[in-house]
């Protein structure tokens, strides 16, 4: 008794946000949600198509989110799992629009040609030039690096993407190869 | 890795770090979201097709029961070894009593039948012969007249009564179209074949 009154007392809240709303429906869980992964799915979004897309978009996923809330298992990650409501919205909202969404992941794309020519070296890359070049990649290989750099492992990929392993690993080597003719990083390493 | 790979990874995470900084909803944005989200109630869908599905089963299900009970109201009544009661608005009951008198009794299945009951009373005390089918022998002998509602039960008492008499043909087995002789009071006094020129009723 006094054990289940002093755990009622102490209860520390869940880690996992998505498990505790999938579970309650309790608002304040999904606020917890929206606090945490709203910039890092935007970003995401804004990566894969526009700003104005990205919001859009990313209004549709919390709305998917609290209709699809009993769908979660808490086995995955509830980031892994709104990233992947996410990505599958916007695919969705391509085909809407009838937009081609280029998923060549084999595509290797020519080094930049720029005044200095090709003699930049990896400490010369600035943001603008990272950014340009991130945007030259096709569809797959740009998701695949963001959601590296988002932290996520190649599971969570296969997961997100509903890809196979090997799959996301060939994307992932093309994609920073691709980053690096275009970024002509290439010539440091040659 | 090289060290030109890990410059690169490191240059990689780098700008990706400040691409995210500079790509974040803006304040209003992220309210906005908030408060449609906050606002936002569960659809009902899954309720309302979850209820949808259930009344369609339930509907088809209320058609098989029904459909099936009309079959077997418009199917002969005549099946061998089926009997249903229910099929028979009257059900005529001759048989012997303890005390050795003979007595028969007409059932009434419907209160709605009361003249039909009167009539048909009236005809089983008028009737010299009258036809049916031999549908089910246990102890006692079950023949579906062929006065269409009326099924005629013989208990055993009467049948060891008539056959001590020698008034049941031998040989009448289930199927066969009999012929149910009555005297003037009603009784069945005997029973045999209906002959070749009675195979069915109505013939």
């Amino acid at each position: 008794m006094l054990l289940s009154i002093k755990l009622w007392l102490f209860e520390t809240p869940s880690k996992d946000c998505m498990a505790s709303y999938a579970k309650s429906g309790d608002n304040r869980y999904l606020e917890q949600l929206i606090s945490l992964y709203s910039n890092d799915l935007y970003h995401y979004l804004v990566t894969q198509s526009n700003t104005h897309l990205a919001y859009d978009v990313s209004q549709q996923t919390w709305l998917k989110v609290i209709e699809k809330r009993h769908l979660y298992q808490a086995q995955t990650t509830p980031k892994a799992w709104l990233f992947k409501l996410a990505r599958n919205t916007l695919v969705d909202e391509y085909r809407k629009q009838q937009r081609f969404v280029e998923l060549d992941e084999n595509t290797h794309l020519p080094a930049q040609q720029n005044e200095q020519g090709n003699n930049n070296s990896i400490s010369n890359i600035n943001y603008q030039a990272f950014d340009s070049a991130l945007k030259q990649l096709s569809f797959v290989q740009r998701e695949a690096i963001t959601l590296q750099q988002e932290g996520f492992s190649l599971a969570d990929i296969e997961l997100i993407t509903q890809s196979n392993h090997e799959s996301v690993k060939t994307r992932l080597r093309y994609a920073k190869q691709n980053l690096k003719r275009l970024l002509g990083a290439n010539n440091e390493q040659a | 890795m090289n060290k030109p790979d890990e410059q690169f990874d490191q240059k990689l995470t780098q700008h990706y770090k400040e691409r995210k900084a500079r790509t974040t909803l803006s304040a209003s944005q992220q309210k906005a979201l908030l408060n449609n989200a906050s606002h936002k109630k569960p659809s009902r869908l899954s309720f309302t097709l979850q209820l949808t599905s259930l009344a369609c089963a339930l509907g088809v299900f209320a058609f098989i029961v029904f459909d099936s009970n009309e079959g077997i109201n418009h199917a002969p009544k005549t099946v061998l070894n089926t009997i249903d009661i229910h099929d028979y608005s009257i059900i005529k009951t001759h048989e012997i009593t303890p005390s050795g008198s003979y007595t028969s009794a007409i059932t009434e299945q419907k209160h709605a039948l009361d003249t039909q009951h009167a009539n048909s009373l009236r005809l089983h005390q008028q009737r010299h012969i009258e036809y049916g089918t031999l549908v089910k022998v246990d102890n006692d002998w079950y023949i579906a007249s062929c006065n269409d509602e009326v099924l005629v039960q013989i208990k055993q008492s009467l049948l060891s009564d008539l056959k001590g008499k020698h008034a049941v043909e031998s040989g009448l087995n289930t199927g066969d179209m009999l012929a149910m002789a009555h005297n003037g009071k009603g009784q069945i006094v005997a029973l045999k074949h209906a002959g070749a020129g009675v195979r069915q009723c109505g013939a």
